[in-house]
């Protein structure tokens, strides 16, 4: 492999993160590996936010009708987009509610 | 912050202001307009906000009305509403809510409390599930730093993932 071919296979793995707290109302972007797992994304998005994690946080998809995470975080990025999990690297922090 | 067994107080004057407050922040996060969402304020204790949920590869559009009459030491008041009244009466009315059947966030198109008669969005980020005084777990109850946005999340989380499409038309 060339090193162009390198660089650009190197530059494919980094992507732009966004996270929404939905507590604070919050929102950040930083860069971050296909590689991560969802759950050193969500740890990376406490720092970016400036918050501590609250007990009955959650992670979850940010999309029309967001989906939990919680049972992926050990996924990378990459298995999660490829098993269909997360179609983009948008997501949300959310409170778990009680109910029924 | 919102107790167990005790029944919501209104103060109309400051759910406005957090309302206020709040509709700014909460429209920053998600980087777009009422406009764009679709959102409306009918006057200043309400908001307007469509949602949908998809079942058996048929979509569904709901309409669901907030009231901030407690807000924000309590939670707005959700209920789905017919989209021309915006307004909900059962039975035959029935048929705007989605059926959700999450364990964080359950409908009832009529729910009985002692002489009370309620649709219920039976989530602890709902007025209506302290007004019928439902058993929750301390971890769970409503903060006053929690925001409306909250609600709404919950509720598009479990029509997410929980949605059985709309309750049947009366008479049907």
């Amino acid at each position: 492999m060339n090193e162009q071919a390198e660089e650009s296979k190197q530059h494919g793995k980094h992507v732009e993160i966004h996270v929404q707290d939905i507590k604070e109302a919050e929102r950040v972007t930083f860069p971050g590996s296909i590689t991560a797992t969802l759950m050193q994304v969500w740890d990376k998005a406490y720092v970016e936010l400036k918050v501590a994690r609250r007990p009955k946080d959650i992670l979850q998809t940010e999309g029309h009708n967001p989906k939990s995470l919680m049972s992926y975080l050990e996924l990378t990025l990459e298995q999660a987009r490829d098993q269909g999990i997360i179609n983009d690297y948008r997501f949300s922090i959310a409170s778990e509610t009680g109910g029924a | 912050m919102a107790r167990a067994n005790e029944y919501p107080t209104m103060d109309l004057e400051a759910g406005a202001a957090a309302l206020e407050e709040d509709l700014p922040r909460v429209l920053r996060m998600l980087g777009a307009s009422m406009e764009e969402l679709g959102w409306s304020r009918p006057n200043k204790l309400t908001l307007l906000i469509p949602l949908s949920g998809v079942y058996q590869g048929h979509a569904d559009d709901y309409t669901l009305r907030l009231g901030f009459q407690a807000y924000r030491t309590w939670p707005p008041s959700a209920q789905f509403v017919n989209p021309q009244t915006q307004s909900y009466s059962y039975p035959q009315d029935q048929h705007f809510v989605p059926q959700l059947t999450s364990g964080e966030c359950r409908t009832h198109a009529q729910y009985c409390h002692g002489t009370k008669r309620i649709q219920l969005i039976c989530c602890s980020a709902t007025l209506e599930f302290y007004e019928v005084e439902h058993n929750v777990n301390s971890e769970h109850l409503w903060s006053e730093t929690d925001n409306f946005w909250t609600t709404v999340n919950a509720i598009k989380r479990a029509m997410g993932s929980f949605y059985q499409g709309r309750f049947p038309k009366h008479g049907q």
